[in-house]
């Protein structure tokens, strides 16, 4: 365990000469010779890949106590308050990083990129990562991204946790440095509109690297977009009763005028966003990370 | 330690298997409890000989692979791999809804009306209940007697809010509780193969549904 680093050391140097390229494209064998990974990939091949050293064990991330508290729905229902309240819960402090991501994916063979099924995740799952079980050590502090809904729930279940629910994370979110409602302040909305007016970089900074808001929560803004648990309510398109034209709705900037704050185009263009993802999708900017009950303390 | 227990799982789950001699190539899911395997072993629906696609390991596309459990509406207690063999039209409901959900029904009734009496034996229809609160074993039962639902061929289903979630997400159905309890959703009725591939959705209410008898027709004849 205690070489994980040295082998990471090794392996990007290998790769960087090249000759970590056939470990990097042999998706169809189970690197890991473990009982499960064996009887799970039904390979009678013995692995041919060297396997890399397995990482040292990296901590989950903290949590941070979030007080009950309010949230406005971008779209709140027919029936629905304009205000939900959202019990105390607790989240990490940052989004689930590369380095975490590896130590589960090592865990739990059927993660990884090569034996993942095509019902959990699709052909662009972690395709950022230069091989399966090593990463170099300038992507380790970088959130993890590429990853599916499902991928990101495992991981959740593993760590013990689970995702945030939308109406957590916008709450979060909707927090400045100084203020519970962040958004009354031009500044911050501008700050988050121009971070989403930039190209995405092919390497996220590392997480924890802007100033946290003001529960302690870090990178709500400005690093990626994140997976919540139920990122399929952002809201029923045409084919459901009554909402034949959502679709319009949802895609039409000028429809933000109806909605429950319309200075709020960044909640909006993150509801626009959540409802063309399906469960299944893997996107280069968006990674999540993990929530707790309070009572699971 | 997650690591150890995993293999010590592994190691209970996977001789029973040789030791029936039930398709030791078929490896169950990672992560399958050792009581959900004896329930297949106990239906025979992996050794069946009726049920020849049912062999092997389930395709990766399946939605069978999904590992949630499941209560009918009879209390008994399902992996999804348990409706692995036949071709199943499924759709999710609650049942306290008054507009969208009987008329999903009236479609699969609708469905069910253009099959030969062959091939209806051949197809069974599963409802998956989106209210995990109330739609408890009983409720469904209830609903199944009031709809007149024959439950050698109709199944409906009870899980925990997360496996409701995930077979939403895995589905593609969209949904949100509003706070009496009740659901906005999208109305979707899918084909599934004998391997519990998607082969067919049919979106919306009172849609044409010459495609989806196709898609059943199709399937069972191939």
């Amino acid at each position: 365990m205690k070489y994980g680093l040295y082998g990471t050391l090794i392996l990007a140097a290998m790769q960087l000469c090249g000759c970590g390229a056939s470990a990097e494209h042999d998706h169809s064998v189970g690197a890991e010779p473990t009982v499960s990974a064996a009887a799970e990939t039904q390979s009678t091949a013995a692995p041919v890949a060297v396997l890399p050293d397995r990482p040292a064990p990296v901590a989950l991330t903290e949590l941070i106590a979030v007080p009950q508290g309010n949230h406005r729905p971008m779209y709140p229902g027919k029936n629905e308050p304009e205000v939900v309240i959202v019990p105390a819960f607790q989240l990490e402090a940052t989004p689930v990083t590369n380095a975490q991501f590896l130590a589960f994916v090592w865990d739990q063979p059927k993660w990884r990129r090569g034996q993942v099924k095509s019902l959990f995740a699709d052909a662009n799952y972690l395709i950022h990562w230069p091989s399966e079980l090593e990463l170099p050590e300038s992507m380790l502090q970088a959130p993890v991204t590429n990853i599916s809904w499902f991928a990101a729930r495992a991981y959740a279940k593993w760590a013990g946790r689970r995702l945030p629910m939308l109406a957590e994370w916008e709450y979060v979110a909707a927090a400045s440095e100084t203020a519970k409602f962040g958004r009354d302040d031009p500044d911050y909305n501008q700050r988050i509109l121009t971070w989403y007016s930039r190209p995405t970089p092919i390497v996220p900074s590392p997480v924890g690297g802007d100033p946290a808001n003001i529960y302690g929560v870090y990178d709500m803004h400005g690093l990626i977009w994140e997976w919540v648990d139920d990122f399929n309510t952002a809201l029923v398109t045409g084919e459901s009763r009554g909402d034949s034209g959502l679709d319009r709705n949802l895609f039409c900037g000028s429809e933000s005028v109806g909605s429950a704050d319309p200075k709020d185009y960044a909640a909006f263009m993150r509801f626009a966003f959540r409802s063309s993802l399906e469960a299944k999708y893997t996107v280069r900017n968006l990674g999540f990370r993990c929530a707790t009950n309070l009572e699971q303390l | 330690m997650k690591l150890l227990n995993q293999t010590t799982g592994w190691l209970i789950l996977v001789w029973p298997l040789f030791l029936v001699a039930c398709q030791p190539s078929n490896s169950p899911k990672n992560g399958t409890k050792a009581n959900e395997t004896d329930q297949v072993q106990e239906d025979g629906s992996c050794c069946s000989e009726d049920v020849p696609a049912a062999a092997g390991a389930l395709p990766d596309s399946s939605i069978y692979n999904l590992e949630s459990l499941w209560t009918d509406q009879a209390g008994q207690e399902h992996a999804l791999e348990d409706f692995r063999g036949t071709v199943t039209v499924a759709a999710m409901i609650f049942t306290n809804c008054e507009y969208a959900c009987p008329r999903i029904i009236a479609d699969l009734k609708a469905i069910e009306g253009t099959l030969t009496k062959g091939d209806l034996a051949q197809v069974r229809w599963l409802l998956l209940s989106m209210d995990s609160d109330r739609d408890l074993p009983a409720v469904l039962k209830a609903y199944a007697e009031r709809n007149q639902l024959d439950t050698a061929r109709w199944t409906l289903l009870h899980g925990d809010a997360s496996a409701v979630r995930e077979m939403g997400a895995t589905l593609g159905i969209r949904y949100k509780k509003d706070p009496k309890g009740n659901y906005s959703h999208s109305n979707l009725i899918t084909v599934l193969d004998r391997d519990g591939q998607v082969q067919h959705q049919l979106e919306g209410l009172g849609a044409t549904n010459t495609e989806t008898v196709a898609s059943i027709s199709e399937i069972i004849h191939q």
